[in-house]
């Protein structure tokens, strides 16, 4: 700031272009505009049944623009470098929401549809991209004083581009966005699109405005750096603000309202928390019936004490349930895809030939679809025609030629309630065992040598090996691998929805399913949302338990 | 565990002692396991691959069987039907076919042989058409069961009595390249000609009849579209955070830290109403504009940038490249490898993703999904068909597949390093 004032001192009365002028003029318009807009949004009664918090909420964010675009203009006028960087970082944030906006009211985005409908009616001249990419590929290797080089990379980037404009042009999606039909106005003219790309090109064109005139305001390269480093963060931050915080945020809200998506959302405090959560218990005589206790509590476990039984009941007894199963899901995960791939990580890290292609076998199923597979599992555990009840049979027939009397279990797998979990955790654990033990291994070979190389010389066994040396020093990568097995455990849902398709049974659902069956089947999507954010609790105390046990292990290791 | 840790010594230097039997011993045990257990890992993708070039009939069999078999027929008076195996007496096995002739035939046997409780199951001394046995009209009583006598002429020519345990009809089979050899057998109880033969237009009927062809160009273009954008934004944003320094920064740097703490579902419902809101459901650009933001892969670039020297950017800098010229010029050529990490984690993120289509489009007609959601729908529809069943899923899992064949060692040494940091 000191410098600008010392610059304004010595050029005396400040002169600004026409450019600079005509800019600021937008930054009024801006100004007033976007505050007249946040004062018709704060007004909204009911904005699409989210409750009148929402428009508030976009008021009051609309409101601090329209007055941050105004603050600007007397600091641009007196030639502000920071102010300048904040209007330039504005208008180039209108930019990137205007770009998004057109894309969408333009039916740029919608026509997306009729771009996959038709795109394999021409499907040949897809090959277009492989052919020119040929021909580039070739360039860079042809000698670099043969002046065909840049022939032969000119012409694969024409064929690219050729048939770029070609798929759009054949897919319908350049008339999807002539006709708009997403606007309902039937014309790529109307006033919608007109001004959403007029107001985005002027936010572009001021922007850089903004943007040339550094050195009439002093600007210095690390101040230069300032803005450059926003411009750079702006896609990432614009659908970082768009698709994350907002609904972040909205999530947070919602998880206190009573929204159902159909009638107006009301806040309701902590009502649905409280719901999810409130448990009750009481004594009864043992063997009792279930009961139902007081004020819509419904059991959901019970231990027996001496002559009673201890019922535990709660508002939401499928909650408790469904974290029951995920827990136990999660540890059964944690037992069947973490012991295996240290086994086999152990046997990798020996420096034998052919390490790799076992590794890369063992990565295979992590790479498949979780429903593919889910299809895949389905049959293999069918009890009949399935190969895995084939195997056991073949297995107990062994047993039984050595005399042992054992019989065929028969197991249904995928029916027998006290089997479901078990089979869905073989099916987890042998899609992701190869991708801790790609993990694991990695951080083996990170041990150093000369310290096993010592501790064979000191004469400690191997398990004293593996348990004193190995196990501490891959502390950090066995926590790593504990924690993304536990989230990816605690939000288990897909396995589940696959193998078993919509089912009501607890024992089988976990709390994410329990969060779709009331969010996207009865549209309790509050309920749901309270559920959502006490999972993140209950997943966030998980890995802050882990990350503490890992610290204390790492300074025994100290 | 002694095994493992003997070969981390080199067996090539001159102190090493060890017999060729040291070496290799604990070697072969390891590969042992290794390959048992890489058999384990790869079985699923064979009974996948092989099921779906399967016949429907094929598939249903007990005990299941790993090839595609499908019947040899043969063509005997003008019709073209099934060959079976039949073993001749003098133990030779000739291929017929069934002419649909039925002969009645009487299971004859002696009364300490009789299965009393189930006469079906006994042990039969012959068998021979019913008409040249001649019924003696008296019955023998074994165990409080009456038993039929006939006397039953033998293949030397002489004639014994025996008791009739059970009738059947046994059809004729015929040799059709022979026709003079004939058998009269239960054509269910012998074993089909077969041969291993690859159904592949399993293939064609889902991809055309049951609207996966629609389904992969969905996925197809979801899926490059998010790689491409997340990529890109992930370039930006990682140069941002790593070479350049601005008010905000690090806040920003925090923020976008904990996201990755977030798991999604916290984000499910009201990203549905967003999406409601502005009119993407059931839309293809729900899948992919969303998801344009990763804070995962700013950090991945954010990381491989920082190993980067300075004295490259320094120098471009002084040729007087702008900062964009520099990122497109000198960083991108250098990132490679995290760039095709990246875009090979992304891949498989949008290929795969399954809760988000889903919600947001699930509901949508068919032409919209994509495949892991045409997955479904085909399994519910064709659910007694698991070959075709397992023809889709070898098209929504193959193409996954054959891109880790291909960038084999991005895939691993990205995934271990993303690991270690």
């Amino acid at each position: 700031m000191a410098t600008t004032a010392r610059v304004e001192m010595a050029r005396g009365e400040p002169k600004h272009p026409v450019s600079l002028l005509l800019a600021m003029v937008w930054m009024v318009i801006i100004g007033i505009g976007t505050l007249f807009l946040a004062t018709q949004v704060f007004q909204i009664e009911a904005f699409f049944n989210l409750g009148t918090f929402v428009p508030q909420f976009l008021g009051i964010v609309l409101g601090l623009v329209g007055i941050l675009s105004l603050v600007t203009v007397p600091f641009l006028w007196t030639l502000n470098n920071n102010w300048r960087i904040v209007a330039l970082i504005m208008n180039f944030f209108g930019l990137g929401f205007g770009i998004l906006y057109t894309g969408h009211v333009s039916g740029m985005f919608l026509g997306i549809d009729t771009l996959a409908l038709n795109i394999y009616r021409n499907a040949w001249l897809l090959l277009g991209f492989p052919i020119g990419y040929v021909l580039v590929w070739i360039s860079g290797r042809m000698d670099d004083l043969n002046s065909a080089k840049d022939i032969v990379q000119k012409i694969g980037l024409a064929v690219m581009g050729v048939a770029l404009i070609a798929i759009l042009l054949t897919s319908g999606w350049l008339q999807y966005v002539a006709e708009n039909p997403g606007a309902g106005l039937g014309q790529i003219f109307n006033l919608p699109t007109i001004a959403t790309v007029a107001v985005t090109i002027i936010f572009g064109v001021v922007g850089s405005i903004f943007m040339r005139n550094g050195e009439l305001f002093g600007e210095t390269i690390l101040e230069r750096e300032a803005w450059q480093g926003w411009l750079f963060l702006l896609p990432n931050f614009v659908n970082f603000l768009l698709f994350f915080a907002m609904p972040l945020i909205l999530s947070f809200y919602l998880s206190f309202t009573d929204y159902n998506a159909i009638s107006r959302a009301d806040w309701i405090g902590f009502d649905n928390y409280r719901r999810l959560l409130s448990l009750d218990f009481e004594t009864v005589p043992t063997g009792t019936a279930p009961t139902d206790l007081a004020d819509r509590h419904f059991e959901v476990s019970r231990f027996t004490v001496g002559a009673n039984d201890i019922v535990i009941a709660a508002e939401s007894p499928g909650f408790w349930r469904t974290l029951a199963t995920t827990f136990r899901y999660c540890i059964l995960l944690l037992t069947f895809a973490i012991v295996p791939a240290f086994a086999l990580a152990m046997l990798l890290n020996a420096k034998i030939p052919g390490i790799k292609f076992f590794r890369a076998v063992y990565f295979l199923p992590s790479i498949a679809a979780v429903v593919g597979v889910a299809m895949i599992w389905q049959w293999l555990y069918n009890p009949i025609i399935g190969f895995i009840n084939y195997w056991i049979s073949g297995f107990v027939d062994v047993l039984n030629g050595l005399g042992l009397a054992v019989s065929d279990p028969n197991i249904q797998w995928l029916t027998d309630e006290n089997v479901m979990l078990l089979s869905v955790v073989i099916m987890a654990a042998w899609q992701v065992i190869g991708f801790n033990t790609v993990i694991l291994l990695a951080g083996l070979q990170g041990v150093p040598k000369d310290l096993i190389e010592a501790s064979t010389v000191d004469g400690a066994n191997s398990w004293i090996r593996f348990r004193r040396i190995i196990l501490p020093l891959l502390g950090p990568t066995t926590f790593f691998v504990v924690v993304t097995t536990l989230i990816s455990g605690m939000q288990a849902f897909s396995e589940m929805y696959t193998l078993f398709g919509v089912s009501t049974s607890d024992a089988r659902l976990t709390v994410v399913y329990y969060l779709y069956l009331s969010g996207f089947q009865q549209f309790d999507m509050g309920f749901a949302s309270a559920t959502a954010w006490v999972l993140f609790v209950v997943i966030f105390i998980i890995t802050v338990i882990q990350f503490r046990v890992s610290r204390s292990s790492e300074a025994y290791r100290d | 565990m002694a095994a493992i840790t003997q070969p981390t010594v080199p067996n090539t230097r001159p102190q090493d002692q060890r017999s060729f039997l040291e070496i290799w011993g604990p070697r072969i045990l390891i590969y042992l396991v290794l390959g048992s257990t890489s058999l384990i890992m790869l079985f699923p993708f064979i009974y996948m691959v092989t099921t779906s070039l399967k016949t429907a009939t094929d598939v249903f069999r007990s005990p299941p069987r790993l090839l595609p078999f499908t019947p040899i027929n043969a063509f005997y008076e003008g019709q073209e039907l099934p060959l079976y195996e039949v073993t001749m007496e003098d133990g030779s096995v000739v291929q017929m076919v069934n002419t649909g002739q039925n002969e009645r035939y009487g299971f004859f046997t002696t009364p300490d042989l009789i299965n009393v409780d189930t006469p079906r199951d006994s042990a039969i001394t012959v068998r021979v058409p019913l008409d040249s046995a001649t019924d003696t009209g008296t019955t023998q009583d074994v165990g409080g069961e009456a038993f039929d006598v006939y006397s039953v002429p033998m293949e030397d020519g002489s004639t014994q009595e025996l008791l009739l345990a059970f009738r059947g009809g046994l059809s004729r089979l015929v040799d059709p390249n022979n026709p003079e050899i004939v058998a009269f057998e239960n054509p269910l109880a012998l074993p089909t000609v077969e041969r291993i033969e690859f159904r592949w237009s399993n293939y064609e009927a889902v991809l055309t009849l049951r609207n996966l062809d629609r389904s992969l160009v969905n996925t197809t273009i979801v899926t490059f579209a998010v790689t491409f954008g997340q990529v890109v934004t992930s370039l930006l944003g990682g140069y941002a955070f790593s070479r350049m320094k601005f008010r905000g920064q690090t806040a920003v740097f925090l923020v976008y830290l904990g996201t990755i703490m977030i798991p999604f579902v916290v984000l499910i419902i009201p990203l549905y109403q967003i999406m409601v809101l502005i009119g993407w459901q059931d839309r293809l650009v729900a899948l992919i504009v969303p998801w344009i933001f990763t804070a995962y892969g700013t950090f991945l670039m954010r990381q491989f940038f920082m190993s980067i020297p300075k004295d490259l950017e320094e120098a471009a800098t002084l040729d007087g490249l702008s900062r964009l010229g520099i990122l497109m010029r000198v960083f991108v050529p250098l990132s490679g490898p995290a760039i095709a990490t990246q875009s090979i984690i992304t891949f498989l993120y949008a290929w795969n993703s399954f809760v988000w289509p889903l919600i947001i489009i699930g509901d949508s007609p068919i032409e919209n999904h994509v495949l892991t959601l045409s997955l479904i729908t085909l399994r519910n529809a064709a659910a007694s068909e698991p070959n075709i069943v397992l023809t889709g899923a070898a098209v929504a899992i193959l193409p996954p597949l054959i891109l880790f064949v291909l960038a084999q060692r991005y895939f691993i040494e990205g995934i271990a390093n993303t690991g270690l940091k």
